[in-house]
């Protein structure tokens, strides 16, 4: 058959204007690298045997479709109600795609100018695609509605700046690197984990003694009735102390190693802040002791006491 | 082959010439990073290479090559011949005699301390006279559709014109000071990366994707949601890489809002291009796996955006080379690689560069993002990231620096090699034109026509713009410079001779000269130390250790306000106060024979500077209180 032939095998086939079928089947065979009387050939369900070197079908998405290919000038009613749909989200700043639940009409294929591209008109979305453009929108949305105000103290690394040196600082005020205002959780912290080998595990959680004496029910302040005896004797442990003050420690002269042996926190690491901070935390919650007082007692010299209540 | 045709075609040669410029320089700067004095001195200075690189790359390649690529693929998008090609030849002049005009002056030592835009402002003037004859030419094009159906490349390329006609012109403008510049510099950095090189390449995929793997775009509706989500999320992101920093702070939180938002664009387009491809035809064609690989690359800018936007992340990340790979991601990959893949589709051939080039960029985002991280944690981790201490950073990124260039040396191999088939002969194919459209011209019913895209394009640029640098420069107005500000950084006063009681004693007591204090501010503007050196603290855990906060006050009589984005060398905002550098004859010394000093210095020498300009530029560094 020739082109004339197979051009109006096509058209009736298609029941479209032999002009349009003729122009959509050359540009279809530019786009495909095939001569037009191929397509023509497919269109028309002619047996030519030039088809058998026609490329591999289209994707299973759109293989129902070869029909309406060929329509692009036709411009069928349907084909303007999708295009309003298609520019629809131009009224809005951010797009959204409604996920559609009812049975979709068949995906309609364009073929675009002289190029040849063709693309189809879908209306729906794979699900998951779909859920995730409202997704990320929220989880941006949730994000401004939980740090409107920017970067607050504390928040991803974010310090605070002292307003006469402009140097930044501690939340609190206090100086980068000390330990901050509330040096009781701070000790707290210490006591119970942060401090290695943890106190709790010799002392007990709650102070009530284990391997090493109990330090709760004011027994702790007893010993130590100053915090300075308390921060050497945490400081040195049982050979330090033994070593620099001797064979008895505490107000009632217990005797050094005759409960067994305390590490010496100076050289597990702990700085001098870490330990009073542990140790004023055995002062309040063990020995029963203001906090203020003993604040005052075992940072003497600190003006972050003053911030203390 | 058509007159429209062999003037993409001298596009595309114009921009292979370019293309050939920045791969080297790129190269050549990896290399001076490792080999500290190897050619690294007057015009290939770090400092100069540095903006002669994104130049050459941004303007002349990408810009170029996008425009031949426009003009390439409108036609036959729209079935109507491209109108007024004096005007388009006219531009490519303006363009490329521009860049080029621009290039040698940022070598000779021009730099005005904006990155991205370092070109003297009658050289920005002759590229906005040339955008603007592209932004006519394309949009003219565009509105003369024959074709009925406008097809959604034409969508990206209306828009993308005019969204680097704008962010230019913002760019180069110096109506701002201090941070409200900084911002103006950043917002116009996001413009012309994400809403100039991604959208006018996605325009180049959503051709070449379905044309070469012959199968049909999936989704009309899903690119519209793509081309939407970039114009919407993009052009907010101008000052992530400027989080902490002393802008506004809820212009930082509206910066991590819209970069979690780049994700619908990042999966939109990934997902329309993933289902349409008809993957059995898709293999063994070059163009193909270039298409591809850049499209990977603009996915991967999501995550390069949201570390830097996060605040928790860019306090690790920010200053390090992690910033670097913004430009390398979407020049240098994304939009390279889709240039490439229409250039190789066109022409046939690439597969050797294919892999040079990929394999490079992969190793090159891979060490500046693990050596960003490293350098990150360091600073992190100790209180002197400054002098003596700064030995820690620049050790650790030594191997990471060796990978570095490595990868330049196979990325600059594929590039050069691609440019130069470009350049030269060869069987160029420009024969895939049907017939023409006997559309109307009308266009559906309904449908969005050209020229209202490119009216709804700048109206969505123009309220970014308002918002992020407008508002917070009206802001910002009733701001009071401070102390510091008064008394050492006011550069116009001292170099016109004002006396300012406060600051002739504080810098008398310092030692120093007003007049040569300003005259070192130029030296240091000039020479691009700001590619290496940040002037600019942070509230943050990182930045502990360098002294006060900066403040919109403590810059704002500046323009440039020289905040630096990329640490290579220590925070110089308050290296007079610190030991050696608060000696100008140290500091002089230090810049001629930076080794001397430190045998583990990676700055390069400016011996090739007058000692009078060292001495200026010292005395400036020894102001920096
Ligand atoms: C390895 C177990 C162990 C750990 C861990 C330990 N201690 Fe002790 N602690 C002891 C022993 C044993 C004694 C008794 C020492 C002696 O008799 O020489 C003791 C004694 C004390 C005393 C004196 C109590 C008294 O009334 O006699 C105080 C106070 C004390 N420890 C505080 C601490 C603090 C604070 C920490 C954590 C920073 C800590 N200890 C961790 C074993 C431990
Ligand atoms: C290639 C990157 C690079 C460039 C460009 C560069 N520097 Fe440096 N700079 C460094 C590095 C790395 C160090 C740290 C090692 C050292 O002190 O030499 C440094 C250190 C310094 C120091 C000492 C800082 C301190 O804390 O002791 C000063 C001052 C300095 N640079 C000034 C300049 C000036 C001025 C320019 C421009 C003329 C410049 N640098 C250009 C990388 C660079």
């Amino acid at each position: 058959m020739d082109f004339e032939q197979l051009l109006a095998a096509a058209s009736s086939a298609l029941s479209a204007p032999s002009e349009i079928v003729g122009r959509s089947a050359r540009a279809r065979a530019t786009a495909e690298g095939v001569g037009p009387e191929q397509i023509l050939a497919r269109w028309a369900g002619v047996d030519a045997d030039a088809t058998s070197a026609a490329p591999a079908a289209p994707p299973a998405a759109v293989e129902a479709a070869p029909a309406a290919a060929p329509v692009e000038a036709a411009a069928p009613p349907q084909a303007q109600e999708l295009d309003v749909e298609v520019v629809a989200p131009m009224s809005e700043e951010r797009p959204e795609p409604e996920p559609e639940p009812a049975p979709e009409p068949e995906p309609e294929q364009v073929l675009v100018g002289s190029a040849g591209i063709e693309v189809t008109k879908r209306q729906s979305l794979p699900k998951w695609l779909a859920a995730s453009f409202f997704v990320v929108p929220l989880v941006a949305l949730f994000y401004v509605a939980s740090f409107a105000s920017g970067p607050q103290c504390g928040n991803g690394g974010a310090l605070a700046i002292d307003p006469v040196t402009g140097v930044a600082e501690n939340c609190d005020g206090s100086e980068y690197g000390s330990l901050g205002g509330n040096v009781l959780e701070q000790g707290a912290a210490l006591y119970l984990a942060e401090a290695l080998p943890s106190c709790q595990a010799c002392h007990g959680a709650e102070g009530g003694g284990g391997t090493g004496p109990a330090l709760a029910g004011g027994a702790v302040v007893e010993t130590f009735p100053a915090c300075a005896d308390h921060i050497l004797w945490v400081a040195l442990g049982t050979s330090g102390w033994r070593g620099e003050r001797g064979d008895t420690y505490g107000a009632q002269a217990k005797p050094v190693g005759g409960g067994g042996i305390m590490p010496s926190y100076e050289a597990a690491g702990l700085t001098p802040e870490e330990i009073a901070a542990v140790v004023l935390f055995e002062r309040v919650s063990f020995g029963g002791q203001d906090a203020a007082a003993a604040e005052a007692d075992c940072f003497p010299d600190e003006e972050g006491a003053e911030a203390a209540p | 082959m058509s007159a429209g045709d062999a003037l993409a075609k001298v596009h595309f040669r114009v921009a292979a010439a370019f293309l050939v410029v920045g791969a080297v320089a790129g190269l050549l700067l990896a290399v001076e990073l490792s080999a500290t004095n190897f050619l690294n001195s007057g015009i290939l200075s770090y400092g100069r290479l540095q903006p002669v690189f994104t130049g050459a790359l941004l303007f002349g390649w990408i810009t170029v090559g996008f425009v031949g690529a426009i003009y390439y693929l409108l036609p036959r998008l729209t079935g109507a011949p491209l109108q007024n090609q004096p005007l388009a030849r006219i531009s490519l002049l303006l363009l490329a005699g521009g860049t080029l005009v621009g290039l040698v002056t940022v070598a000779l030592g021009e730099n005005q301390g904006l990155p991205l835009f370092e070109f003297p402002f009658y050289v920005d003037l002759v590229l906005v006279v040339g955008l603007a004859g592209v932004t006519r030419v394309v949009t003219a094009a565009a509105i003369a559709h024959r074709e009925p159906h406008v097809y959604i490349s034409v969508w990206f390329f209306v828009a993308a014109v005019w969204w680097l006609l704008f962010a230019y012109l913002v760019g180069s403008l110096s109506w701002f000071q201090g941070v409200d510049l900084e911002l103006a510099n950043r917002f116009a950095e996001a413009g012309v990366l994400f809403l100039w090189v991604i959208p006018a390449g996605l325009g180049v995929v959503y051709y070449l994707i379905p044309k070469l793997t012959d199968s049909p775009l999936y989704s009309t509706r899903l690119a519209v949601v793509s081309f939407w989500a970039v114009a919407g999320t993009f052009v907010w992101l101008g000052a992530s890489s400027f989080t902490f920093g002393p802008g506004p702070d809820w212009l930082e939180t509206v910066n991590v809002a819209f970069a979690i938002g780049t994700l619908v664009p990042a999966m939109a387009v990934v997902a329309n291009l993933l289902l349409s491809v008809n993957w059995p035809m898709a293999r063994g064609s070059a163009a193909f796996r270039f298409a591809v690989a850049g499209t990977g690359f603009f996915a991967l800018l999501t995550l390069q955006i949201l570390a830097l936007a996060f605040r928790a992340s860019s306090s690790v990340v920010q200053f390090t080379t992690w910033t670097e790979a913004t430009f390398i991601i979407s020049v240098v990959g994304a939009g390279s690689l889709w240039l490439m893949a229409l250039l190789s589709h066109l022409r046939g051939g690439g597969d050797e560069s294919y892999w040079l080039v990929t394999v490079g960029l992969v190793l090159l985002v891979g060490t500046l993002w693990l050596g960003g991280l490293l350098a990150g944690f360091t600073w992190l981790g100790s209180l002197e990231n400054y002098g003596e201490g700064f030995v820690n950073t620049t050790g650790q990124l030594a191997g990471f620096d060796t990978v570095r260039w490595i990868a330049w040396a196979l990325l600059a191999a594929g590039l050069v090699l691609f440019a130069l088939k470009t350049i030269g002969g060869g069987r160029w194919d420009f024969s895939e034109i049907g017939p023409p459209s006997s559309g109307t011209g009308a266009g559906e019913p309904g449908a969005l026509s050209p020229g209202r895209l490119a009216a709804a394009a700048v109206l969505i640029i123009g309220v970014a713009f308002l918002t992020t640098v407008l508002i917070p420069a009206l802001d910002s107005s009733d701001e009071q410079p401070t102390l510091r500000a008064i008394s050492t950084r006011d550069y116009e006063a001292f170099e016109n001779g004002e006396a300012i009681p406060l600051a002739t004693e504080v810098l008398s007591e310092l030692g120093l000269d007003p007049v040569r204090v300003a005259e070192g501010r130029h030296v240091y503007v000039a020479e691009g130390c700001v590619y290496c050196h940040t002037q600019q603290v942070r509230a943050n855990v990182a930045d502990v250790g360098l002294d006060a906060v900066t403040m919109p006050g403590d810059v704002m009589l500046n323009a440039p306000a020289l905040l630096g984005r990329v640490r290579l060398g220590p925070d110089l905002a308050h290296a007079g106060q610190r030991p050696f550098t608060d000696d100008v004859a140290w500091v002089a010394n230090h810049l001629a024979d930076p080794q001397r000093q430190r045998n583990w210095s990676s700055m390069p020498s400016y011996d090739y500077l007058a000692d009078d300009e060292l001495e200026a530029l010292a005395q400036y560094i020894v102001s920096l209180q």
